[in-house]
């Protein structure tokens, strides 16, 4: 078969392929530029984000050094998802998820937070510590077999915070879902560069 | 000026490469990742011990002066001597040849599942590099948990190097990394000759890319002797399809070297229905013979060397359908509309679609079988949830033998978006 002649993209009239490619240019361009402006946006919040979650942990009783570094793992309908792993099982234990107002004082920005399995980000947060916006929006499941331990009974500053509607609980549900499956890779900037190659469930490609 | 901005570019290349490589060599960090609180000297190599750092924000800053000049030799070629691009493309891949693994451990991976089989007597398609943890290479491997995802042709190559000891197991790894890309380049130049095109401009295009160049064949990464292969089983076709009826063994081998090629890594399989619908119909038989054959062989090598074991990789791939890669165009269109739909999967369908559309269009000779092999590695790569810069690669080479300019400008783009998501990890 002959091939054919190579022509100018601009020099004929486009055809429903060109149209197709240009739309879908398009859009990823739009999504990437959205991408990078929400990673940036993200991160300025990142520091009062801190501040907040080791102000709640401090609150709880707990010292600070109990949790690694806090990261803002996603904006999730107007507050901030903040996760940190529990020492000194790093890697390997559960992690701290906090969702944040990104206004007010410190001390009352903690809305609802959950536990989960710092190994497999996936899998569905446990009932443990479970409290405020996450269990409301039905965030905390029980691990499988009967729940050994109950939820948390929702603090005052869980009382003090209103909920708009329920659907606004479910999106939540689902975007922390997401997020989390995110997280890993969001928080991993020494692996950037290789593109998340350290992601823990996957392997080299 | 053409010749001057031509030469400018090439130089820009060489001397950006090199300091990438440079930056690699001088201890641990973002460029060689492999480890983060050490670079041994047998990890570093011969560039080692100089005060050069590259960080972040000045990797992303020379990769985009690297795609200026990218685009600066690209634009004119005509204008710069063979011999000026010649020593271009000799000091970039002996530079890289020299430089430790750029910008990923993926290779540590490949010589622990080496040393899990030869040295050891572990499998590795059964196994992680966990089971060797007091093996030196372990400590620079990241997927530690994780049995091999790579075709059993590789697997055997990372054995048979084995005996040469980690250092030199290393070592002969990136050459022949970079051999194969030399390879690659000569034979992306040999098919646009047997098409009657100028070897020198698709060449160009493979040769002096950055992502190439840098992530590919600097992180010293097994697409590219995919790729070489795939091309090698390109030329195969070319020629049957030129040589007069009947077209003699080389449709046997083309078969056979392109199942070889996606026994070194499964992406390249994608490329095997193309093989068949598009050179001369007339040989079609010939080489699905050449493949089934190949794949015979390989099968009963492969229950040789794994027994029951030997299509674990196929196992483990399908056991990483849900990673995501924040540079794939599904976790981004996810994070951009909300994650209300499930586009990952719309994502895989559209891939299925696509394909079949490519093969169709193939098929009834309205598609070039080349560029149909282009798009289809394309298609693969930027619908998949694990999006790494090395697959960005693929479709590369087959878009500058076809001179698919859309193709071309696809992969180009990918390349470009790829880069943008890289920008606030790695620039702060």
């Amino acid at each position: 078969m002959k091939p054919r002649r190579a022509r100018g993209l601009l020099t004929r009239r486009p055809r429903v392929i060109d149209v197709v490619l240009v739309v879908v240019a398009t859009v990823m361009l739009l999504a990437t530029v959205s991408e990078v402006r929400r990673i940036y946006v993200l991160r300025a919040r990142a520091p009062q984000d801190r501040t907040a979650f080791r102000a709640f942990v401090r609150g709880e009783g707990r010292p600070v050094a109990t949790f690694a570094a806090p990261e803002l793992v996603r904006g999730v309908g107007g507050t901030d998802l903040e996760c940190a792993t529990r020492r000194p099982v790093l890697g390997s234990g559960w992690r701290l998820c906090l969702f944040l107002r990104r206004a007010g004082p410190l001390a009352d920005r903690v809305i609802g937070g959950f536990r989960r399995d710092a190994r497999t980000g996936l899998a569905p947060p446990e009932r443990v510590d479970c409290f405020g916006r996450a269990m409301r929006a039905g965030l905390c499941v029980p691990p499988a077999g009967p729940p050994q331990q109950t939820a948390r009974t929702p603090t005052t500053i869980d009382a003090a915070v209103g909920f708009t509607t329920r659907y606004a609980g479910l999106r939540a549900d689902a975007r922390s879902r997401v997020a989390e499956h995110y997280s890993a890779v969001f928080s991993r900037r020494r692996s950037a560069l290789s593109a998340g190659s350290r992601t823990p469930r996957g392997g080299p490609r | 000026v053409a010749a001057a901005v031509g030469h400018l570019s090439l130089a820009g290349l060489v001397g950006g490469t090199a300091v990438l490589a440079l930056g690699a060599a001088s201890g641990p960090g973002p460029l060689s990742p492999a480890n983060h609180s050490r670079l041994p000297h047998w990890i570093a190599g011969p560039l080692a011990g100089h005060w050069l750092r590259v960080g972040p924000g000045g990797f992303v800053a020379l990769m985009g002066a690297l795609i200026l000049f990218y685009a600066g030799a690209l634009a004119c070629r005509t204008a710069v001597p063979t011999k000026s691009i010649l020593i271009a493309m000799g000091v970039l891949y002996g530079t890289l040849a020299l430089a430790p693994p750029l910008l990923s451990g993926d290779v540590f991976s490949y010589l622990a599942y080496g040393r899990m089989g030869a040295l050891h007597g572990i499998d590795p398609y059964a196994h992680g590099p966990v089971a060797i943890a007091h093996d030196p290479v372990f400590a620079f491997t990241h997927w530690r948990s994780t049995p091999s995802v790579y075709g059993p042709v590789f697997t055997l190559l990372s054995y048979a190097i084995v005996p040469l000891g980690l250092t030199a197991s290393l070592w002969t790894l990136k050459t022949l990394t970079v051999a194969s890309a030399v390879a690659l380049i000569w034979l992306v130049g040999a098919a646009a000759r047997k098409r009657g095109h100028d070897p020198w401009g698709p060449a160009m295009l493979v040769a002096l890319n950055p992502f190439m160049l840098v992530y590919a064949t600097g992180g010293a990464h097994n697409d590219v002797i995919m790729l070489a292969l795939a091309l090698a089983a390109v030329n195969l076709a070319l020629a049957g399809e030129r040589a007069p009826a009947p077209a003699g063994r080389r449709p046997y081998a083309a078969g056979a070297v392109a199942v070889a090629s996606a026994a070194i890594k499964a992406s390249s399989a994608v490329i095997l229905p193309f093989m068949l619908l598009g050179p001369k119909r007339d040989g079609w038989q010939r080489t699905a013979v050449g493949m089934a054959g190949a794949a015979v062989g390989l099968a009963v090598a492969s229950l040789i060397a794994f027994g029951s074991h030997a299509t674990g990789f196929v196992d483990t791939l399908a056991g990483q359908k849900d990673l995501a890669s924040i540079s794939s165009w599904p976790v981004t269109l996810d994070q951009w509309v909300g994650p209300g739909t499930d586009l990952r999967t719309v994502a895989r369908v559209i891939a299925v679609v696509v394909l079949v559309a490519l093969m169709v269009q193939t098929w009834r000779r309205r598609m070039d079988w080349i560029a149909g092999a282009g798009w289809a590695l394309l298609v693969v790569g930027v619908t998949s949830p694990w999006l790494l810069a090395w697959y960005t690669t693929w479709p590369l080479p087959f878009a500058a033998v076809s001179r698919d300019r859309r193709l071309i400008i696809a992969s180009l783009f990918a390349q470009a978006l790829f880069l943008a998501h890289r920008i606030p990890a790695v620039a702060g």
